[in-house]
């Protein structure tokens, strides 16, 4: 029989074929194609996304969010030591350091729909708190801040730049207690107080099991990271303090604590650095969650081609598609 | 008799194809190691993102079950699986043990269907060999159930979710390829392989001594060839990662594994296989180079039983259960058309393996009970705390019964094959030389 005669060389061609097809939707397969648009009609928002292959969808309307910001900055300098403990890497994978997580940062908020994110060496973010601060946000996940935006005072640049109404996300150690200056680490005892008013950070390796309290973002955002090392105690920051829990909690901190500051805002993020981590990350940086964003509805369903619907009004429409699998995200402002 | 009948598709062989499908649905349908499903799953939403394989974390392998899980992408996409899975909150406490997101039975179920056409196609070149040298179509369909419904094979498919038959299907059909002297063919297949997983790399030493043995005269062209074929491979399957500067992320499988560890049971992993791997190589080229040297007739049944002892070798360093299926359809070949002392340790690895893959079987079964509730919540935690108890637990047992059960049947057929090439290990090893006295 001449199929059997055959068999090796046309499975080989098969295979060969099936892998090839692979690589060709692996290399072509882009954040083009998908799309959301909204439109507003009254207290109602119109929203039509599309999806060329079929997936799950959720929209959320929110209030009080931080709008999408124009440029999203991400420091890392080499030349300057961070204070980061090693991360813990699975077999095969290459290491999360601090600049493998920067460089990731920046393709998982592209997938979120932030195209302008830009890495800042240390004399940059000098450069960028010497300016108004609204409309931008910062993610520093190096542990420590650099001495030439921190010398660990109350005038310092940083803390200047949040209260102008800048976005700091920390991540990586304890908020305020690191200087970097080139080679040398400088602790600053009592640092975070500078930040969030109070010695508030957990510093012992610890995970959450269940959800902060009255949260609903864990679920809508589809966190991953539960580890709340390095988060913030909410209890011990001062009586005036305006501040937000989400995420996972270990019944003390959670996963993200967002305090205003000023007309700013910090968001501490807890847990050492990991690939959930990074996807919590740039999820609530792109929808804008902020101390007081509060949900005003949330419509899910299932798009392949284009679906329509509608939603109550807010002052910002996220789109997420793919699920906990996100594939594609965009946040609109509802204007 | 069950498979006596000149058509391929007879009585028997449809029974043989619908156990192994139906063993697969349920299987795949109530279990899944999510640890590396959900992997998969993230994979593909990397991919249709738009970062391709490498751009974003999550991809450690080679490139080539990436292209296979693109592929996958695009099927789901267009069979209307919308859900793929979500994180699971009840499980959450297992992190960072194990993870608590789940991908959904559906989506595991065109997984195994998806990773089913593997060892599908592996079976076939098993049947294909068995009749091409025996030409006794009982004993190739016996091959082909060997393979088709063995219980690991079903399990590391339907349960681990993993792609190792990939692996062996490439590692076979260069066997095959060469031996029907399709060379390119044979090094592209054998560069696919090495770009999948690696391990069938082990493999060089013999697919290049056979080709010097089966044709003294012109082997330098036939080899001239197979290497065009792998390059062209190599370069075709590399080139996405070549031009978006991640070529060396696709290389993170060998160069993580040699880098930074913590822990004393990693740094000895790490330092035993550094050991072990050289002396591995060092038994691949000498089972080459005992290759060239035997005086055979029939070169490519002779080589069949080398490349079957070229598989066998790469397990003397213990190893996880999935990768046992490099070896099995080299195996299963010679215990039918070699020396039927080999079923026997073949059945037990069949076995060991399985149990071996199963021991995470409470976090496997947590699909089910997410999705469906099929295991109430209280009872599932119940389990878990038993597998996962502090000190000495279930998890631990089972899986050194496992693990300790493989590789004892690896030695098993080592044992045999030395018997088989006429290596009396007993005696060598004194064993019973008291009695011998006597």
């Amino acid at each position: 029989m001449k199929f059997f005669d055959h068999l090796p060389v046309i499975v080989a061609v098969l295979i060969l074929a099936i892998v090839l097809v692979g690589e060709v939707i692996v290399s072509t397969d882009s954040h083009d194609d998908f799309s959301s648009s909204i439109s507003v009609d009254g207290d109602r928002v119109d929203f039509e996304l599309g999806s060329r292959n079929n997936h799950v969808y959720e929209v959320l309307s929110l209030r009080n969010t931080l709008e999408t910001p124009e440029n999203v900055f991400i420091y890392y300098d080499k030349g300057h030591i961070s204070a980061v403990d090693k991360a813990d890497v699975s077999t095969g994978a290459r290491a999360l350091d601090e600049n493998y997580y920067v460089q990731q940062l920046v393709h998982t908020l592209e997938v979120r729909g932030i195209n302008t994110a830009k890495i800042v060496n240390a004399e940059a973010l000098k450069e960028l708190m010497s300016s108004d601060g609204k409309g931008k946000s910062v993610v520093m996940l190096s542990g420590s801040i650099p001495s030439t935006v921190y010398d660990g005072e109350e005038d310092s640049l940083i803390l200047k730049w949040i209260e102008s109404g800048g976005r700091l996300y920390w991540l990586g150690n304890v908020l305020g207690k690191y200087i970097s200056s080139g080679d040398s680490l400088i602790t600053k005892e009592n640092g975070t107080t500078l930040f969030l008013g109070a010695e508030c950070i957990q510093t012992d390796q610890v995970w959450g099991t269940s959800t902060s309290e009255g949260d609903v973002f864990w679920d809508l955002l589809y966190f991953q990271n539960n580890e709340t090392t390095y988060g913030v105690d909410p209890s011990k920051l001062p009586d005036s303090a305006e501040y937000k829990c989400i995420g996972y909690s270990d019944g003390t901190c959670s996963t993200f604590t967002f305090v205003t500051h000023g007309s700013g805002m910090i968001c501490v993020v807890g847990g050492e650095y990991s690939n959930n981590q990074r996807m919590d990350l740039a999820h609530v940086i792109a929808a804008g969650i902020g101390p007081t964003t509060v949900l005003v509805e949330d419509v899910k369903g299932s798009v392949s081609g284009s679906v329509k619907g509608t939603i109550a009004r807010g002052d910002s429409v996220y789109v997420i598609i793919g699920g906990l699998y996100t594939v594609y995200c965009e946040n609109h402002e509802v204007i | 008799m069950f498979f006596d009948d000149k058509r391929f598709l007879c009585k028997g062989m449809i029974i043989i194809l619908a156990i192994g499908i139906i063993a697969r649905v349920v299987v795949g349908l109530l279990m899944e190691y999510n640890n590396d499903v959900s992997a998969w799953a993230q994979i593909m939403a990397n991919i249709e993102g738009g970062n391709a394989l490498y751009n974003v974390a999550g991809y450690y392998y080679p490139p080539v079950w990436g292209y296979l899980l693109g592929l996958f992408t695009e099927i789901t996409g267009h069979i209307g699986l919308d859900e793929w899975g979500n994180m699971v909150t009840e499980f959450v406490f297992m992190i960072p043990r194990n993870d608590a997101d789940y991908t959904t039975p559906t989506f595991n179920l065109v997984l195994t269907m998806f990773l089913m056409i593997s060892d599908l196609l592996v079976a076939l070149i098993i049947y294909w060999l068995i009749l091409r040298f025996t030409d006794d179509k009982v004993k190739a369909k016996i091959g082909f159930a060997f393979y088709f419904v063995g219980l690991h094979v079903i399990f590391i498919c339907a349960a681990g979710g993993m792609f190792d038959s990939y692996s062996a299907l490439f590692a076979i059909l260069a066997v095959a390829l060469l031996m029907t002297r399709k060379d390119v063919l044979a090094g592209m297949m054998f560069a696919m392989g090495v770009l999948l997983k690696l391990f069938p790399a082990m493999f060089i030493f013999i697919l290049v001594a056979y080709l010097f043995k089966k044709d003294r005269e012109c082997w330098k062209i036939r080899f001239v060839k197979a290497v065009a074929g792998a390059v062209i491979m190599i370069v075709v399957v590399m080139l996405p990662q070549i031009l978006d500067g991640t070529f060396m992320d696709s290389l993170s499988f060998i160069t993580a594994r040699a880098g930074d560890v913590d822990g004393v049971a990693a740094l000895l992993l790490k330092y035993s296989s550094m050991l072990i791997y050289p002396i591995i190589l060092i038994l691949e080229a000498f089972i080459a180079y005992h290759f060239v040297k035997t005086d055979t007739e029939d070169v490519d049944r002779t080589f069949l039983w080398y490349v079957f002892l070229s598989s066998v070798v790469i397990f003397i360093y213990p190893s996880t259960p999935q990768y046992i299926l490099l070896m099995t359809p080299f195996l299963i070949i010679v215990a039918l058309m070699y020396d039927r002392r080999f079923v026997k340790p073949l059945l037990l690895l069949t076995v060991a393996s399985t149990i071996f893959l199963t021991s995470s079987i409470v976090v496997q079964l947590g699909g089910i009970t997410a999705f469906w509730g099929a295991i109430p919540f209280d009872i599932w935690h119940s389990m878990y705390d038993i597998f996962y108890a502090e000190g000495l637990n279930a998890f631990m047992v089972w899986s050194a019964i496992g693990g300790v059960l493989q590789y004892i049947s690896i030695i098993w057929v080592i044992y045999v094959a030395l018997e088989a090439m006429g290596i009396n290990v007993k005696r060598k090893l004194h064993i019973g030389a008291s009695k011998t006295c006597e």
